[in-house]
């Protein structure tokens, strides 16, 4: 493993770490206790932009102390090159801005797995295909009452530390 | 285009199969003479001027065959001193032979083209080839400043993904008396996904000469382009577009010098390789990267001998 890897899995496992250790450290104060519905634990959503870089659809469930875990799947082909991305993630609900368990802050970490295929122009090149592995981190604001709306913002860090938005549609069982 | 035919071209496009959202690009016209180009018309005529005596002594290529070429893209040289100085304040670049340079500009309320500037600053003869008419009544294309006379000097019209301005390539020979280098100056389009890149860099370098310079902006940035008009940002290698225009020409023999350059252009604040240069039948010695000058791009060069 490089050394940029090994940095990079580093910093992975130290958000999933402050993913397990935060809703402790942070205490029963301002934590959202109990979901917003004892049957909605399941989440289906499809994003845009976000951790499938132009869209994603994903899935996650919740997990016992205030934790989630997913992934988001994506593949579009832009102007012939096709991109594929998988990125599964850990998630933290480590504080509730209002009373209601409707609405949360969330925070999700993982790798974000990358396929770009180019075609080739003609005969004299047989075409690429390119893979990454990166890291990704988010935080924004969830609304789940059988309709699951998410906004956020994030950071994916692979050869370089790129900014980014997303925005997720969905409902929750 | 609107917006909200914007969003139906990016969801069309986006869709998995993207069926009708290949690379559509014109054809290529062939390369033409620019002594013989009237098929641009007046207006994109080219212009040129021999270099200064004393900068084909001061420049000559060391033991007969070695001479340092330079890419740089001026960003439209608005101030060709600064370019000048920019050129002057760096040792490495101060001796350099042969200047590929990208983003040009010309106006006629200009007393000078803006590469005529330039080269009367540094000595140096040069040809100016425009792609295309600018607001203001002037002109935008490519240049080649030499310290040695630059001939059969040829424009294309490179093939045009209606999602930019006309792009030109442009080649010459620079006679180094012995010795002819054969060099071909890029500039492509910017809001281009890979393949789309490849089709459009293909017509200028599939039937380029056994030995062959290639160096310019090649725009091989990290965005994904969403119908030409929508960034997605990634901060992965696997959509460094770079990468792959790299494996491209070595597929079709040439090398790639640049290949481990790093950064040649800053725009708030993130960097990108985007110019590179690629040499077929010659021997090369990578030389670096320059952060001088007004440009969002910074020079880089490469010293070239010539079998």
């Amino acid at each position: 493993m490089s050394s940029l890897a090994r940095r990079r899995a580093l910093v992975v496992m130290s958000l999933v770490g402050l993913g397990l250790t935060g809703p402790v450290g942070l205490g029963a104060a301002g934590l959202g206790t109990a979901p917003a519905r004892a049957d909605d634990r399941h989440a289906f959503y499809v994003e845009a932009l976000g951790k499938g870089g132009l869209y994603g659809v994903g899935y996650d469930v919740r997990l016992p102390r205030q934790l989630a875990l997913g992934a988001v799947a994506s593949h579009y082909v832009l102007s012939g090159d096709r991109f594929t991305r998988v990125a599964p993630y850990l998630a933290v609900y480590p504080w509730r801005p209002w009373s209601s368990a409707r609405h949360r802050w969330f925070m999700q970490a993982g790798p974000q797995w990358v396929r770009r295929h180019t075609p080739s122009p003609g005969p004299e090149w047989p075409g690429k295909t390119s893979m990454s592995l990166d890291a990704e981190l988010s935080a924004g604001y969830e609304y789940r009452h059988g309709l699951l709306v998410r906004a956020y913002a994030m950071a994916s860090w692979g050869t370089r530390l790129v900014p980014w938005l997303g925005a997720s549609v969905g409902w929750s069982l | 285009m609107t917006p909200a035919s914007l969003v139906r071209a990016a969801a069309a496009c986006a869709l998995v199969g993207g069926a009708g959202c290949g690379i559509e690009l014109t054809s290529a016209q062939p390369w033409v003479p620019v002594a013989e180009d009237d098929a641009f018309g007046p207006a994109l005529r080219a212009e040129s001027a021999p270099p200064r005596a004393s900068a084909v002594r001061t420049r000559a290529p060391a033991g007969g065959s070695l001479v340092r070429v330079v890419t740089y893209n001026v960003q439209y040289s608005p101030d060709p001193q600064a370019i000048a100085d920019a050129i002057m304040s760096a040792p490495a670049l101060r001796g350099a032979g042969v200047f590929l340079l990208q983003e040009q500009e010309a106006y006629r309320a200009e007393a000078w083209s803006r590469t005529a500037r330039v080269a009367e600053l540094l000595g140096l003869g040069y040809v100016y080839v425009p792609a295309r008419e600018v607001k203001g009544g002037g002109t935008h294309g490519l240049s080649i400043l030499s310290a040695f006379p630059i001939e059969n000097v040829e424009r294309m019209m490179l093939p045009d993904a209606g999602k930019g301005h006309p792009r030109i390539a442009m080649q010459a020979e620079i006679n180094l008396g012995d010795h002819r280098l054969h060099v071909i100056n890029l500039h492509l389009d910017t809001k281009l996904n890979t393949a789309e890149r490849l089709a459009h860099l293909r017509p200028a370098v599939l039937e380029a000469p056994d030995t062959t310079l290639v160096a310019g902006d090649l725009n091989t940035c990290w965005v994904e382009w969403v119908a030409g008009k929508v960034p997605v940002l990634s901060s992965s290698s696997a959509s460094d577009q770079a990468l792959v225009v790299d494996s491209y020409m070595r597929a079709l023999g040439f090398e790639t010098p640049t290949a481990n350059s790093g950064p040649t252009e800053s725009m708030f604040g993130v960097e990108q390789r985007l110019d590179s240069m690629f040499s077929r039948g010659l021997a090369v010695q990578f030389g670096g990267v320059e952060r001088v000058g007004p440009s969002d791009h910074w020079p880089m060069w490469i010293d070239v001998t010539l079998p």
